[in-house]
């Protein structure tokens, strides 16, 4: 991840102080000649260059850790895969951090990409709320590629699934707490369903 | 003459064709189940040389080979081309006999129509649930071995391990096919998993270092 954007940057930094291509080693050169590049130059809204260029939240949570919320998705018919992560903040109900890795085409990243940044500070009813269609739009995605940002709902779908299931295991059988999580359970159970 | 094929071709409800008719050397008995699912590239690539050899459209008075199969102006050189590239790839090759045989006719390659035998599946039990997310995880994880991939070495231990998962899920679909199927959502559930592996194929065809992973499709 590091050394592909040292790489990007080198070569991109090498046109424009030469101003002229000079291909010492040609796969240095790839990311300014991928295919991706010269059909979003037609075609994609430049947001979408953006978020699959320079994707936001890319990485890890640690996924063992109780207050976070790993979808895991795929999108059969293109064989693409989605992993999500989101971490709550127990105490405002809010999506502090999220992390997420898209291995797919370039509308899915992109939409991956700009779905974590819908969802940073959404409580989790409002992250359900976050429509496949909405993010197409805001990126302009051709009809063809609608599907693409299919994922990232489905993805944060799942991963509010996976928060609330974890919580609702949870019950303490001492203390006052264990009265509190039993509360929670039975509120997160039907959401989740 | 004309205004009929127009005609049918707008509203024809005729039966899905199939492909595996077109390549009869490689093929005699019309297809799986009566012929193995399992293909031999050279073979199907020698036949469809032929095939276009004979039906080239530069060619004049090119024989129509099957009637059933073209039946308005489509050139059959085109036919022949689709045919070929579905049947080589055993993931479109699944999916077209599925096409053709499946009461519903069901096409998995449709997004919803794969995605609702998903849901479908895992509601089935915990386990049916539980065994699709492990091929999730089994295939992101293969994904992230490759993009850490550093060496043309560790690629191609990743590209001999896929290709064996490939040949494998072939194999295990050739045998669910083989008698009368009896249970099509397990077909279908295992042509899903092919699909991520032939996808992951694709990423490893196009893997070079430093190059951010885009897969095409």
């Amino acid at each position: 991840m590091f050394s592909r954007s040292i790489l990007r940057a080198t070569s991109q930094a090498a046109l424009r102080s030469t101003g002229a291509r000079i291909i010492t080693n040609p796969r240095v050169m790839i990311p300014t000649v991928s295919p991706i590049v010269s059909v979003v130059k037609r075609s994609y809204h430049e947001k979408v260059i953006d978020h699959y260029e320079n994707p936001r939240n890319v990485g890890t949570l640690n996924k063992n850790d109780i207050n976070v919320g790993t979808g895991l998705v795929g999108a059969p018919a293109c064989g693409d895969v989605m992993r999500l992560q989101i971490k709550v903040d127990e105490a405002t109900g809010r999506i502090e951090d999220v992390k997420f890795k898209t291995f797919g085409c370039g509308s899915a990243i992109a939409s991956s990409s700009y779905a974590t940044e819908l969802v940073k500070g959404k409580t989790l009813d409002e992250a359900l709320q976050i429509k496949n269609t909405f993010i197409a739009q805001e990126l302009s995605l051709p009809p063809v590629k609608l599907h693409c940002s299919m994922l990232a709902e489905d993805a944060i779908k799942s991963a509010v699934k996976d928060y609330k299931s974890k919580r609702s295991g949870l019950k303490p059988t001492l203390g006052p707490d264990a009265v509190a999580s039993a509360g929670v359970g039975a509120t997160a159970a039907p959401a989740a369903a | 003459m004309f205004r009929i094929s127009v005609l049918a071709r707008r509203y024809s409800t005729k039966p899905i064709t199939s492909y595996f008719k077109l390549f009869p050397q490689n093929f005699p008995h019309g297809g799986p189940p009566q012929d193995s699912f399992i293909i031999n590239p050279k073979h199907l690539r020698r036949e469809y040389r032929n095939l276009q050899s004979e039906n080239h459209p530069d060619l004049n008075g090119s024989a129509i080979l099957n009637s059933e199969v073209v039946s308005n102006e489509a050139s059959l050189s085109e036919v022949i081309n689709k045919a070929y590239t579905t049947l080589k790839n055993p993931y479109s090759r699944i999916v077209h006999f599925i096409k053709v045989n499946h009461p519903l006719h069901l096409d998995l390659s449709r997004d919803e129509i794969s995605k609702d035998l998903i849901k479908k599946f895992q509601s089935k039990s915990t386990q049916s649930s539980l065994a699709y997310k492990e091929i999730l995880m089994n295939v992101l994880e293969v994904h992230e071995r490759l993009e850490l991939a550093t060496s043309e070495q560790e690629l191609e231990e990743l590209e001999v391990e896929n290709e064996e998962r490939i040949e494998e899920t072939e194999a295990e679909i050739a045998d669910m096919i083989k008698y009368e199927i009896k249970d099509w959502d397990e077909l279908m559930m295992t042509a899903i998993r092919l699909k991520y592996w032939i996808n992951i194929r694709n990423g490893i065809k196009e893997w070079e270092p430093g190059k951010p992973m885009n897969l095409t499709h």
